[in-house]
């Protein structure tokens, strides 16, 4: 069942004399919808994402933070210390360094998440073969892991997440390693997610997960610049030039502008359009 | 000078060709973009241009030199290449000493000009006495391209340079890129990122599973649907939508 | 004949302990064995081209190894009779058995553990050392140390691609190569601990290092402390006595 994903005002620094990491974020997303993250490197997307995961407290043991988080029903303040698998999953951007490396089969390596997990289900073999074929990799089943290409592999990650039925779904700029083929495939698929988890994705880009999220969130330096709907991210996006590659939507939007009753129509005509597959 | 591609085959092996046929010119001053799906064969044709591989049939000219009879220490005075992974090649202490080492492997006799002026236009001067590891990752990919742009040699080439950049980086992109070609550089780029490097390129070079199915004009390119498509590949979102609302693209 | 993962590693541990305390009259002969059973056993035959590459061209190396060990040791070590001289120099029977000696030795204990991981399949390794109840974390940076070098040809490989294409002479003579070394040891060694934290972050959020200790799922792979085992683990003990006892006695 997916969970609500609720931070109160985190910051975060690495270290006690470092600067801060993230500043006074704030973030709600109800279960089952899609919040989009967007910024450029550096902005703190996956410091978020790690200590949303849970793996940020761990790793850092001298961090400084404040603020609190709630995933689902576990509240922690400010910071979980052990890694939050399997009520939330993260997919990291590098597809390749998800494999395990210690699975010979495509099957096998979504497998290795339930013998992680302990799960003793005689139904195991038939639940990953589902997963497959909802991500249309099911043909790959005997492959080996390795000889898979970039989209081929980020789905295959996100099988070995999705085995696991995570509350939660974070994907790391998931778009990074992928041509335009395998991206349209992935937008496909994170579309069909919605309602069975609560997903965040982090980008650099508009174009993927403008059309799939529920609300933006600007990030810049650690600060929450804009936090909406995507109707109001377009309205109001021209603020984001010096951040994000958003010149040619602005102009786009305008266009659309030209012939239409006023921006708010625009707007609207611009997200179906980017809607379109 | 020019690059010359003639009647160009390789293969791993002799059943398995990767790339089959390929030819085209490029000249200094100009861009080519070379575009495919994954698996297309683009990042093989980058490593021929320098001789990391030889062709298997036809040759390869790199300002009149034979790319199978030269080594790829020697062709990089005339072609300077980087790759996707800054990481397979950062060492040096400093951003300085990073750039320093292109030029001073060639013994370019104008070395220390050829530093600043990369400095220059990548923007990095402030950060020239840092570490690269301690640069962001963005930061460290224009590096990898300063470090090319610093070696002064005519040709430079990239694989996937857009990728992972914010937007401060690719604005940066976009400026090199205009100065580079002014000043007489011809570039070869590998990208998926047609909306950044379209409106550059003064021709397109198409691969589908290692043949040449497109070589031509932007404009073109992107009168032929078809050709795209068959080539696995679609405009991005936002070529699309201002190509249907008759927006120029280029 | 499929030898279990147990019987292996007792074989390995029986080698290591006679490498350690058996007489080079013994090591040289089952140093010959070592080698010859990789080529003839099944259960000690590479898994993948890539380790039949790397066990022969590691043979190539270490023929060169046992004569530089001999031979330097021949000439620096005096003692004995002179068994010939050449070029100047004396070379000494007392220093070529030592450098006979301590290369058997060395080479007994690499042989042993090369042809180990070659004919293991990692994945078959590490749901061994799991079931054996390890700590996860042990397992883990085991699994990050093997999967480092099992990508380290592939890594060179594109260290060397990226430096050559910016002119260093990697491929050139000695001096030029040497002078190289170190643009192409430093990307090659923060690369690999770059990917291995995320590698090792990728595993962890997938619960890895939270595994229970015995896992029940139906494709667990069964092993047990069986006879073959059982006689390894004792002859190791024996001989590793028996040395011990001789040390006592003779001191």
């Amino acid at each position: 069942m997916a969970a609500r994903i609720l931070v109160e005002r985190f910051s975060f620094r690495y270290g006690p004399d470092l600067p801060r990491a993230l500043a006074d974020v704030s973030l709600d997303v109800p279960p089952g919808s899609c919040c989009a993250i967007l910024g450029p490197t550096g902005a703190g997307k996956t410091t978020l994402l790690h200590a949303l995961v849970g793996i940020l407290g761990r790793h850092h043991p001298d961090s400084v933070h404040s603020g609190a988080m709630r995933i689902g029903k576990r509240a922690f303040t400010p910071l979980p210390r052990d890694v939050m698998f399997p009520e939330v999953g993260l997919v990291l951007q590098d597809p390749y360094v998800q494999l395990s490396g210690v699975r010979d089969t495509v099957v096998d390596e979504v497998l290795f998440t339930l013998e992680n997990l302990g799960i003793a289900t005689e139904d195991a073999q038939t639940r990953v073969e589902m997963i497959l074929r909802e991500l249309g990799i099911d043909q790959l089943a005997s492959r080996p892991p390795t000889t898979l290409s970039g989209g081929e592999t980020q789905r295959l990650a996100l099988a070995t997440m999705l085995i696991a039925e995570p509350q939660a779904l974070l994907l790391d700029e998931p778009t990074s390693a992928l041509d335009t083929a395998a991206t349209g495939r992935l937008q496909q698929i994170v579309k069909s997610l919605h309602g069975r988890a609560t997903v965040v994705i982090t980008d650099t880009h508009v174009e993927f997960s403008l059309p799939l999220a529920d609300q933006i969130v600007v990030l810049h330096q650690g600060k929450v610049l804009f936090a909406g709907t995507p109707r109001d991210f377009i309205l109001r996006m021209d603020r984001f030039e010096d951040v994000l590659p958003v010149h040619g939507w602005w102009e786009v939007l305008n266009r659309f502008a030209q012939s239409s009753a006023d921006q708010s129509q625009a707007a609207d005509l611009l997200g179906k359009a980017l809607a379109e597959p | 000078m020019t690059i010359e591609f003639r009647n160009v085959h390789f293969a791993y092996e002799p059943t398995v060709p990767v790339l089959s046929d390929i030819s085209f010119d490029l000249g200094t001053g100009n861009f080519l973009l070379i575009l495919g799906q994954n698996g297309a064969g683009k990042s093989t044709l980058l490593k021929l241009l320098n001789g990391i591989l030889k062709p298997t049939g036809g040759s390869i000219l790199v300002a009149g030199c034979d790319t199978a009879m030269n080594s790829t220490a020697s062709l990089a005075r005339h072609i300077c290449i980087t790759f996707q992974n800054p990481a397979d090649q950062l060492f040096a202490s400093t951003v300085r000493r990073e750039i320093e080492f292109a030029p001073r492997n060639l013994k370019r006799p104008n070395a220390a000009k050829l530093v600043e002026e990369a400095l220059s236009l990548c923007e990095l001067e402030a950060a020239a006495p840092q570490h690269p590891y301690d640069l962001p990752l963005a930061q460290r990919k224009v590096l990898t391209v300063a470090s090319a742009v610093a070696s002064g040699s005519p040709f430079l080439a990239f694989d996937e340079p857009s990728a992972g950049l914010s937007q401060l980086e690719r604005r940066l992109l976009d400026k090199m890129i205009t100065s580079l070609r002014a000043n007489g550089r011809g570039l070869l780029v590998v990208s998926h990122d047609l909306e950044l490097f379209l409106p550059y390129a003064s021709s397109v070079l198409l691969l589908r599973q290692g043949m040449l199915t497109f070589l031509g004009k932007p404009e073109q390119l992107l009168k032929e649907k078809m050709i795209l498509e068959g080539a696995g590949l679609r405009l991005p979102t936002l070529m699309r939508l201002k190509k249907d609302l008759g927006m120029g693209l280029l | 004949m499929r030898l279990d993962l147990s019987s292996k590693l007792a074989l390995v541990l029986l080698i290591w302990v006679c490498a350690f305390t058996l007489d080079w009259f013994i090591n040289v002969p089952l140093l010959v064995v070592s080698v010859v059973a990789r080529y003839l056993v099944p259960a000690f035959r590479p898994q993948s081209r890539r380790g039949n590459s790397a066990f022969n061209k590691f043979l190539l190396y270490s023929v060169a190894i046992l004569a530089l060990l001999a031979t330097l040791n021949a000439i620096l070590m005096p003692g004995g009779d002179v068994l010939f001289a050449l070029a100047g120099l004396k070379f000494h029977h007392e220093g070529l058995m030592f450098g006979i000696k301590t290369a058997a030795r060395l080479l007994l204990l690499s042989v042993s553990i090369l042809v180990f991981f070659v004919s293991t399949p990692l994945p078959d390794f590490i749901r061994f050392l799991q079931q054996k109840g390890l700590p996860s974390q042990l397992v883990l940076v085991l699994l990050l140390t093997l999967h480092f070098l099992d990508q380290l040809p592939g890594r060179i490989n594109r260290v060397f691609v990226a430096q050559e294409a910016r002119g260093a002479p990697v491929r050139a003579g000695l001096f030029s190569r040497t002078k190289s070394l170190v643009s192409i040891l430093s990307p090659l060694v923060l690369s690999s601990i770059v990917e291995s934290i995320d590698r090792g972050t990728a595993l962890e959020v997938r619960g890895f290092l939270a595994r229970p200790e015995s896992s029940p799922v139906q494709i667990q792979v069964k092993t047990k402390l069986n006879a073959l085992t059982l006689v390894l683990l004792l002859l190791s003990l024996g001989i590793f006595l028996l040395f011990l006892l001789r040390w006592l006695l003779a001191s």
